[in-house]
């Protein structure tokens, strides 16, 4: 086993740890974590069958195996980037319908004027707790200042 | 808001608030002076308006439970069908997956004080009788967790499938020191308990809400027994198998249970209802 073969499997496990460790720390969800387990475990074998990979890039017509493992990475990556991209559309769209979900639960936003059709005190203001509002309004109703 | 409470009281299919108390519990199909159910019955749907309807009247036929579906998304008329029949109906704004519906079904129970619930498929494939069976076992203080295992009628699976469940039974059984063989199952009963504990943390992802939510409930020391019950064939729908889709589901739940015993908690959700009561 020479030097470089060792820092392969070093990095390769390293990766492996890492993303052991956020799933289980539940910072990564079981399937992004599948995807990074099988990149340690394709770099350990890239890594470690040499001659395969040489023989696979003579095979395409490539010169220095290196630059099939960096051609295969390169386009590899991309496909993750890609992918992620998708997730992040389609996250986007869900907080979308998410957000319009709650604003039709919170329904129309009532101020005084709109539930007792009179007095102008507190039209501004968003209704945060319904009961104790509509008690409460109707003392503001017999107030003099409101009634102004 | 009140006009948001006034139009749920109106029609309890409209949405889930889980502000309103445990008292007012809004169900059509049991006029006043009857005993309101302690039981619900928990139907997870996602396009089934073919079957959802006749498994609603099927159990209001047979078994004095409250029954919520809970539209995963669909894409038909499952909710306003299933509504129809009689159930209360909570829709979620678009596909979470069953796991999810679960979840959303056992915050649902425990928000509004049940105390047990039976997890039934939409698709009609479960014995609606077999409900009491189940229900009994949690009655009694049996369970907390009732399985009904669908290998008690002559419930087939060939190659792979068969092996994986093997090895998921194998490991399962190990866990929880009790034989269960079919823990796939989504056929299952709740105690009070239970419903507690699930409705703050379910694992939502595919085959995790039945393997590892059996797991979840052996590190909570709730008891887990599994009785054999009769299974029909899918009044409609279709059976997932896709070869390469199982073979990622396996090696996902192979990793979830490798590192079940290591991993934190999911994170818990924030009790709604008890927050609200304190406040008011």
């Amino acid at each position: 086993m020479n030097r470089l073969e060792i820092v392969v499997l070093l990095a390769a496990f390293t990766l492996m740890a890492f993303t052991v460790e956020i799933l289980r720390r539940r910072r990564l969800s079981e399937s992004y974590a599948l995807l990074w387990l099988s990149v340690g475990i394709g770099t350990l074998i890239l890594g470690l069958a040499r001659p395969v990979v040489d023989k696979v890039s003579a095979a395409l017509g490539i010169a220095y195996g290196t630059s099939l493992i960096f051609g295969v990475g390169l386009l590899f990556l991309l496909g993750v980037c890609i992918n992620l991209s998708i997730h992040v559309s389609k996250l986007e769209a869900r907080v979308e319908v998410l957000a319009e979900e709650i604003t039709l639960l919170r329904g129309p936003v009532e101020t005084d004027r709109t539930r007792t059709g009179q007095g102008d005190a507190g039209v501004n203001e968003i209704d945060s707790s319904v009961d104790s509002l509509t008690d409460s309004s109707k003392d503001v109703g017999h107030d003099p200042d409101a009634m102004a | 808001m009140s006009i948001a409470r006034v139009a749920y009281s109106q029609d309890v299919s409209l949405s889930a608030r889980t502000s309103t108390p445990p008292a007012s519990r809004l169900v059509k199909s049991h006029p006043k002076g009857t005993v309101l159910p302690t039981l619900l019955v928990i139907i997870p749907a996602l396009n089934e308006e073919q079957t959802v309807s006749s498994v609603v009247r099927d159990v209001f036929a047979n078994i004095h439970a409250d029954v919520v579906v809970i539209d995963d998304g669909s894409h038909d008329r499952t909710a306003a069908v299933a509504a129809e029949a009689g159930a209360m109906v909570l829709r979620h704004p678009f596909n979470l997956g069953v796991g999810a519906a679960l979840r959303t079904g056992f915050r649902f129970a425990h928000d509004q004080g049940y105390a047990m619930a039976v997890q039934v498929d939409a698709d009609g494939q479960h014995e609606v009788m077999d409900v009491k069976v189940l229900v009994s076992l949690v009655e009694s203080g049996a369970a907390d967790l009732a399985v009904g295992s669908r290998f008690g009628s002559d419930y087939e699976v060939s190659g792979m499938r068969r092996a994986s469940m093997r090895f998921l039974s194998w490991r399962v059984s190990r866990y929880l020191a009790t034989p269960i063989h079919d823990t796939t199952s989504g056929f299952r009963a709740f105690s009070n308990v239970a419903i507690t504990r699930f409705a703050r943390s379910y694992p939502s992802a595919y085959l995790s809400d039945t393997v590892e939510a059996l797991l979840l409930a052996g590190d909570w020391g709730l008891s887990v027994v599994e009785v054999p019950v009769h299974m029909h064939e899918r009044q409609g729908g279709e059976p997932s198998a896709n070869f390469l889709r199982s073979v990622y589901h396996l090696t996902r739940l192979v990793l979830v249970i490798a590192l079940h015993r290591v991993r934190r908690p999911e994170l818990t959700i924030v009790e709604s209802a008890d927050e609200s009561k304190s406040a008011s």
